[in-house]
């Protein structure tokens, strides 16, 4: 596959090549990273409808390097005179900055001479056709499944974002790297809020995204128009559905909570609970900054993570680089994206490295150094997912998995996780209880806590593929596009370090 | 750069596409920063960032164009694209801005000269470690310092002068352990010798030990807990707020009413962008609706709803000055869309010490942050989130931090408000408002 150029190349090299000249006889080594999206963007809010057919961004990230400190600056503009002024400001920074504990320092990017990288992008979007195409399909599906529960006069309120993007970056540094990536990125979220009898309201949210074009959510069709994809209406109508069963869904009691045998997590709840609970431990300035849950300062694992039954990545399933929400093919300091196996049979065996933290623990980059326009490259997740070890426990079916569990919970769906230290919570959207193997009653949306260390020490059983279609925007000072997954369901067996907080 | 200048230049254009109206949104600015990682210190810079958040109106119809270049030929590029695709506008044209004549507070020229001096940044941050790891038993201490100006600029087409400012922010914190964390931000330089003390301070009032609420005897237990203002201002602006903008009450989906009970009589609370060196204040919204103090809740009724121009177009009233650009996810603040959204929120103290309220409780929590509060039901204002930050109570005591990953906690913001037991005479200023701790009931899990 040829990989595309970034608009005005030639144009983009030479100022970038040009202020490293200039900071040649200033400082030992500098770099630029060169970042624009230009997307479009439809918002439907509650009042009202947001159109953004061109929406540009654009910024560049200086790091300066001499005798061990480091200096970061971004920069508000592509042009010369901008850049050559963020040098000399700098070199105050570096002159004010105090030498670390530990020398800074870079390790080498691999594969320095190629240069392009990416997945076809469109330059140009059917901006309106796209945005006709979401409004007519998402309000009509809206109004059919009110006309399918005419008789419960429910009121669906769907509130949906979609964009599709073009990102460009490019990558330069006085050792005469210069490197560029060309992707394409789609996404959809739909909140469905749902007003039932009595003016209950409940409210859930589904997401879509990939690095692909609008055309996995809306298709050209033989007679030129433009139509939401069978696939994405589908998905729509379970979540409305789901939507407007949780009107009459249960709340357990602490009491009942306690007497659940096992609590079997859906990709979309598990992968947000691998994110949060450990991905977050894996990222090496986690590590140094001594803010590890699973890994101490040295780089050491502090214990097993898991049982041995569990593997943790980070990169695209099975190495396909053209899938994912997270993915990327050069990070941004120019390394190639590795998939990281992080933890292998429980245990940790990697970490996610930019080149300043693979130089502090004398390891290799993997990839893993990404900014969000123009600010400074830390470590990040990109896919993050739970990879059963071994076939022994991995079942067919659900029906299998959960043929044995006499009181158990299936959590589905997440709004997000945080995580501390050594604690973590993600919320659930929706749960289905499990009575001597059958599923019952729909459950309210909840919280999963666990002690971050612990909580998949006591996994016990999968089913299904692995799977990373739960997308997400990772929060960490600066927001990445991410996604993460694992088997369609994974059984935990309760335990007294997570916990399970129904709400009602 | 003279945000001025492109002003001026942005409305030539918009004369020349012969648009009926637009409005410009811009700001420029710098920030320096030091990052603390234990005994280390990373500076970093922000230089010449430009946003601008543009509306165009054009035969009765609305278009969005965010662009970060101060470039005409991209603006003129946006400004075609979004006119092609545009939606009707909810109003004919956008304000005409109106004189203001008292001169707000906003800017302090001691962070501006500290900008000017990373050493003198460093040589904060320095101080901060020295003396935070005075204190035995910090294994790991993180924090930062950030100093920000920034120039903002709003107008639209029919204006004489625009409303415009340059505003100064500062910004300290420390985090300990990853157990409790403390900061000081405003618009003003703070006392610098408090700040260097943030981490020490902190430090030392660490209680030793953790524990969880199987050996307090508190999961599954309905338990009085006392509301950080922190954390109050987060339930405030992320879940009671929805339910007073005018847009949620347009849409049918707000439980409130104007004139209801919505908390007990001890409760007032008021919006306000006028406050000085708070994070709102400036001369308008993001839509040149001067912005002003607004009484929202008085004596516990709900008095009036907050409205940007769209919601009050629809009820046929004035804005009162809640046009914001309310950023979500990947969103920067220019591009995300105007809408209702609160400014600085500011609870009237009560007349309880807080030393009385944590006294008068047997067994409760004084709740700092919860993990993940993002993810409540804005719909239904419930939430459920793990216990990140706080203190355990026993017998009128602090006694022991809440073991990682072990608590959490669950309740609904409307009822949380409804049902206020008792709110401190002391306040703290949490940057985007001035608040006091208030006693509620919630479910520890």
């Amino acid at each position: 596959m040829m990989s595309q150029k970034i608009a005005s190349e030639a144009q983009i090299r030479r100022v970038l090549v040009n202020a490293l000249s200039y900071t040649r006889s200033r400082v030992e080594y500098a770099d630029l990273l060169y970042e624009r999206a230009v997307r479009i963007e439809l918002q439907q809010l509650p009042d009202r409808l947001i159109k953004k057919p061109f929406n540009a961004k654009s910024r560049i990230q200086l790091r300066l390097l001499n005798r061990g400190k480091k200096a970061e600056i971004k920069v508000g503009t592509l042009n010369l005179t901008s850049i050559k002024h963020a040098i000399d400001e700098g070199m105050k920074l570096l002159r004010a900055s105090p030498r670390p504990q530990k020398l800074v320092s870079l390790a080498p990017i691999p594969n320095p001479g190629k240069v392009r990288y990416g997945l076809p992008a469109p330059a140009a979007f059917p901006a309106d056709e796209i945005f006709d195409a979401l409004i007519r399909s998402i309000t009509g599906l809206a109004r059919k499944i009110e006309r399918k529960h005419a008789g419960r006069n429910i009121k669906v309120k769907p509130e949906f974002w979609f964009f599709s993007q073009r990102e460009e970056k490019a990558i330069a540094d006085t050792e005469g790297v210069f490197k560029t990536q060309v992707l394409p990125r789609t996404f959809l979220q739909v909140i469905t809020r749902v007003k039932g009898k009595g003016d209950k309201m409940t409210q859930t949210r589904a997401r879509l995204g990939n690095v692909h074009t609008y055309t996995d959510i809306v298709r050209k069709t033989k007679t030129d128009r433009y139509v939401m994809t069978p696939a994405v209406r589908k998905f729509l109508t379970e979540w409305f559905e789901r939507t407007i069963a949780l009107q009459d869904a249960v709340s357990l009691t602490p009491a009942q909570v306690r007497k659940l045998d096992h609590m079997i997590l859906h990709y979309t709840t598990a992968g947000v609970f691998v994110h949060e609970a450990l991905g977050h431990n894996f990222e090496a300035d986690i590590v140094k900054a001594g803010g590890s849950g699973i890994i101490d300062k040295d780089g050491k694992p502090k214990g097993a993570v898991a049982c041995e039954d569990v593997n943790i990545m980070d990169g695209p399933v099975s190495d396909d680089f053209t899938n994912g929400f997270g993915t990327e093919l050069i990070d941004d300091e120019g390394v190639e994206v590795k998939t990281k196996l992080l933890a292998r049979n429980g245990r940790m065996v990697g970490m996610i490295l930019s080149r300043e933290t693979a130089a502090y623990f004398g390891l290799k980059p993997n990839g893993g150094a990404f900014s969000e326009m123009g600010d400074p490259r830390i470590p990040r997740m990109s896919d993050t997912y739970l990879m059963p070890a071994t076939r022994s426990n991995w079942r067919h079916s659900l029906k299998e998995l959960i043929k044995d569990i006499k009181y158990g919970i299936l959590l589905v769906g997440t709004t997000g996780g945080a995580v501390s230290k050594d604690g973590m919570s993600s919320s659930v959207q929706l749960g289905y209880l499990v009575e001597n193997g059958k599923v019952t009653n729909m459950v309210k949306p909840s919280n999963f806590t666990a002690k971050t260390m612990f909580a998949l020490r006591y996994v016990d059983g999968f089913a299904g593929p692995v799977e990373i279609r739960d997308v997400g925007f990772c929060g960490k000072g600066q927001t990445k596009f991410v996604a993460d997954g694992g088997p369609t369901w994974t059984r935990i067996k309760n335990n007294e370090y997570i916990g399970l907080s129904v709400q009602g | 750069m003279q945000l001025e200048k492109f002003a001026k230049q942005t409305i030539n254009l918009a004369a020349k596409l012969k648009l009926d109206d637009i409005e410009l949104f811009l700001t420029y600015s710098r920030t320096l920063s030091a990052k603390i990682e234990n005994r280390d210190i990373n500076l970093e810079l922000k230089e010449g960032i430009f946003n601008a958040g543009i509306r165009v109106i054009k035969k009765g119809k609305l278009g969005y164009v965010p662009i970060t270049e101060p470039d005409l030929n991209v603006l003129r590029t946006g400004i075609k694209a979004a006119l092609a695709k545009a939606g009707p506008a909810p109003f004919v044209n956008f304000a005409v801005l109106s004189d203001r004549k008292k001169r707000l507070e906003l800017y302090d020229d001691r962070i501006t000269r500290m900008l000017g001096s990373p050493s003198k940044i460093k040589n904060l941050a320095r101080n901060i470690i020295e003396r935070a790891f005075t204190v035995k038993g910090i294994e790991n201490f993180e924090g930062g310092i950030g100093l920000n100006i920034e120039d903002r600029l709003v107008t639209t087409m029919h204006n004489r002068t625009p409303a415009f400012a340059t505003r100064t922010a500062f910004s300290a914190f420390v985090d300990v352990n990853s157990r409790d964390f403390d900061f000081v931000a405003g618009r003003r330089m703070p006392d610098l010798e408090k700040v260097a003390k943030l981490g020490e301070n902190l430090a030392r009032s660490l209680p030793k030990r953790s524990t969880t609420p199987e050996s307090e005897g508190m999961k599954g237990k309905k338990l009085p807990v006392i509301i950080h203002p922190l954390m109050l201002e987060t339930i405030l602006r992320n879940l009671v707020a929805e339910h007073i903008y005018a847009s949620t009450v347009q849409e049918g989906m707000s439980r409130y009413r104007v004139g209801q009970q919505v908390a007990p009589i001890t409760v007032t609370l008021w919006d306000d962008a006028t406050a000085p060196y708070a994070e709102s204040t400036f001369p308008t919204d993001d839509e040149g609706t001067n912005t002003r103090r607004t009484t929202v809740i008085e004596n516990g009724m709900l008095k009036t709803l907050l409205y940007d121009r769209a919601s009050a177009a629809k009820d046929g009233v004035e804005s009162t000055g809640n046009g914001r650009h309310r950023p979500v996810l990947i969103e920067d603040e220019h591009e995300a869309p105007v809408r209702c959204t609160a400014n600085d929120l500011f609870l009237a103290p009560g007349k309880t010490p807080l030393n009385r309220m944590i006294k008068g409780i047997k067994r409760g929590i004084l709740l700092k942050y919860l993990l993940g509060f993002h993810t409540a039901n804005r719909t239904t204002g419930d939430f459920t989130n793990t216990l990140y930050v706080g203190r355990i109570i026993r017998d009128g005591r602090l006694v022991a931090l809440p073991e990682p990953g072990r608590w959490a906690v669950k309740g609904n913001a409307l009822d949380c408000l409804k049902n206020i037991t008792a709110v401190s005479r002391e306040t703290i200023n949490v940057a985007s408002g001035v608040l006091p701790w208030v006693q509620v009931d919630l479910t520890v899990t």
